[in-house]
């Protein structure tokens, strides 16, 4: 069996207990299904498992190859030897450092999450319409909607809205949360392998959950959900906002027109969570008939970027396979569901970019902006 | 010579608060300005740097945060009178960014008062040494940015 020899100069590199990156990538028998399902593989010449085996024989992992992989972990879904390669790429990033031009828009959105991180004293401030309270035991936490409206320049796409529904919905409900101002959750900087970074937020983000007092948290985004839930240590319930409507989904007074829909497992909700049907209940509950992808759940392909990292023509290929998959079951003017704030950013932002690419008329909504728009009940 | 450079650096710490400000000025219109300004021996603080975009549409809020990241107290983006810019609507853009910027400071919890945005014409030599002894001024009002 080979493994990794510990006079490898990249070895001494990643800086690692050795246990650890052996177990990792060990036990991979080069049996090639990680790049036979992985999405960037099908519209260019990336192969984990190349990767793998040219790591093994000591080459480093070249930079191109450390920026190209979503983390979409779908390879560890359908890997037989459970070979975490989503992980080993993090900690190569860790170690090796990602330069900004990486990044796409400038690193914009990583800067702010710096900035947040070193400069500000305070956490973000939301302006929603709606019934909040400070004292609520029940908090919700936009996440970074408001600044994508600021910087990513969509014209259609209102950002700001997916905030607002959810607090419509809690307002529906009976509840008026605690609009929580937290930092960003660290997510993208996590999985850049900027720790310090991460550090930073997670330092202030739990200490200030620690001292509001709330019992439950409710957010928005995908990752924000698993960030709060799987990496930060917390003692409150993490709800994603497809949870909470499933617990409350009575008194939001659905009309019950059916219609068809396309829902789209954001990875990070999917596979990191395994939230595959509570999203598919909600969704259902409003009167979605939903046309499932034929590779759906765990083995859906992601919407093509992932933590602002190179947004390139291999990330618009597969952005535009989603709408085709979307167009097929639901038709060019379906509507396609999301729960997560990034899927929803970046496939508006491809069906923005319409001729010559494309002509697709698709919707893309996230989960809460349905929920509100198809409950009658009044806040 | 070790005596002198201690010398300078306890001078150097005794002396008062003085900000680093970036100025991203435009080649055609700005920069001019600014170049008029030294020609015409107009006096204005030291503490600017002038980073010289061919049009002050380059400058994306990215830049601004990093120029904020790696140490500057303030942030002024200079470019052309609107319908002037070499580029025509170059400055338009730019205006539209510096706002979205300054409500993303504001999101963000962090004083709008330290990013600026200014239209400065080749002729407005006086103009430059003005703004930029005002805004040096409010930025040392507003003090040292205060890190965690
Ligand atoms: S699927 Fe797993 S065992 Fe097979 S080549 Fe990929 S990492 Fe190795
Ligand atoms: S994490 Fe996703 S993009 Fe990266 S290698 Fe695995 S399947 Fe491919
Ligand atoms: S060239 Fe001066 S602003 Fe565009």
């Amino acid at each position: 069996m080979m493994v990794i020899s510990d006079q490898s100069p990249i070895y001494a590199a990643v800086n690692l207990s050795k246990s650890e990156l052996k177990t990792m990538l060990s036990a991979c028998y080069q049996c090639s299904s990680c790049t036979s399902v992985c999405p960037l593989r099908r519209v260019s010449k990336f192969n984990p498992r190349k990767i793998i085996h040219k790591f093994k024989m000591d080459t480093p992992v070249s930079e191109e190859d450390l920026t190209s992989c979503l983390t979409c972990s779908l390879c560890l879904e359908v890997c037989p030897q459970e070979v975490d390669f989503p992980e080993f790429i993090r900690l190569s990033r860790k170690n090796v450092g990602i330069s900004d031009d990486n990044f796409a828009h400038h690193n914009i959105f990583n800067l702010i999450q710096i900035f947040m991180g070193e400069m500000t004293e305070s956490g973000m401030k939301f302006d929603f319409q709606g019934k909040t309270d400070p004292t609520s035991n029940i908090a919700y936490f936009p996440g970074c909607i408001d600044l994508f409206d600021r910087f990513l320049d969509l014209k259609e796409t209102d950002f700001h809205q997916i905030g607002q529904s959810a607090i419509n919905i809690m307002n529906k409900v009976g509840i008026s949360p605690n609009l929580i101002s937290l930092k960003c959750c660290g997510h993208d900087a996590y999985w850049t392998g900027d720790e310090g970074a991460y550090d930073q937020v997670r330092e202030y983000n739990t200490q200030f959950i620690k001292s509001s007092g709330i019992s439950t948290l409710v957010v928005s985004c995908a990752e924000c959900y698993y960030t709060f839930e799987k990496l930060y240590d917390l003692d409150v319930r993490v709800q994603h906002i497809s949870q909470f409507i499933d617990e409350n989904k009575e008194k939001l007074g659905f009309k019950g027109e059916t219609y068809d829909l396309a829902y789209h497992d954001a990875c990070r909700l999917g596979r990191f969570m395994k939230e595959y049907d509570t999203p598919r209940n909600v969704l259902k509950a409003t009167g979605a008939n939903i046309k499932e992808f034929t590779l759906n759940k765990q083995f859906t392909k992601c919407c093509g970027v992932s933590a602002w990292l190179k947004c390139d023509d291999n990330s618009r290929a597969i952005m535009l396979r989603k709408l085709e998959e979307t167009a097929q079951a639901v038709g060019n003017e379906g509507t396609l569901a999301v729960g997560c704030t990034k899927c929803f950013a970046h496939l508006n932002c491809v069906l923005e970019d319409r001729k010559p690419q494309h002509n697709f008329q698709i919707k893309v909504k996230e989960i809460g902006m349905i929920v509100d728009e198809t409950s009658s009940s009044k806040s | 010579m070790t005596e002198t450079n201690s010398k300078i650096q306890t001078e150097l710490l005794e002396e008062p608060y003085e900000p680093t400000i970036i100025v991203f000025a435009c080649n055609w219109c700005s920069y001019a300005g600014a170049d008029l300004a030294g020609v015409s021996r107009l006096k204005y603080p030291t503490n600017i740097r002038i980073v010289r975009v061919m049009c002050s549409g380059r400058v994306d809020p990215a830049f601004i945060m990093k120029a904020f990241l790696k140490g500057a107290d303030g942030v002024l983006v200079a470019g052309c009178h609107p319908g002037d810019c070499h580029y025509l609507e170059g400055n338009l853009s730019t205006e539209v960014r510096v706002k979205n910027t300054q409500e993303a400071f504001d999101i963000l919890g962090w004083e709008t008062d330290r990013l600026r945005l200014e239209w400065i014409s080749a002729s407005e030599g006086k103009r430059f040494a003005q703004i930029i002894t005002e805004f040096t001024e409010q930025i040392k009002e507003l003090g040292p940015i205060k890190k965690r």
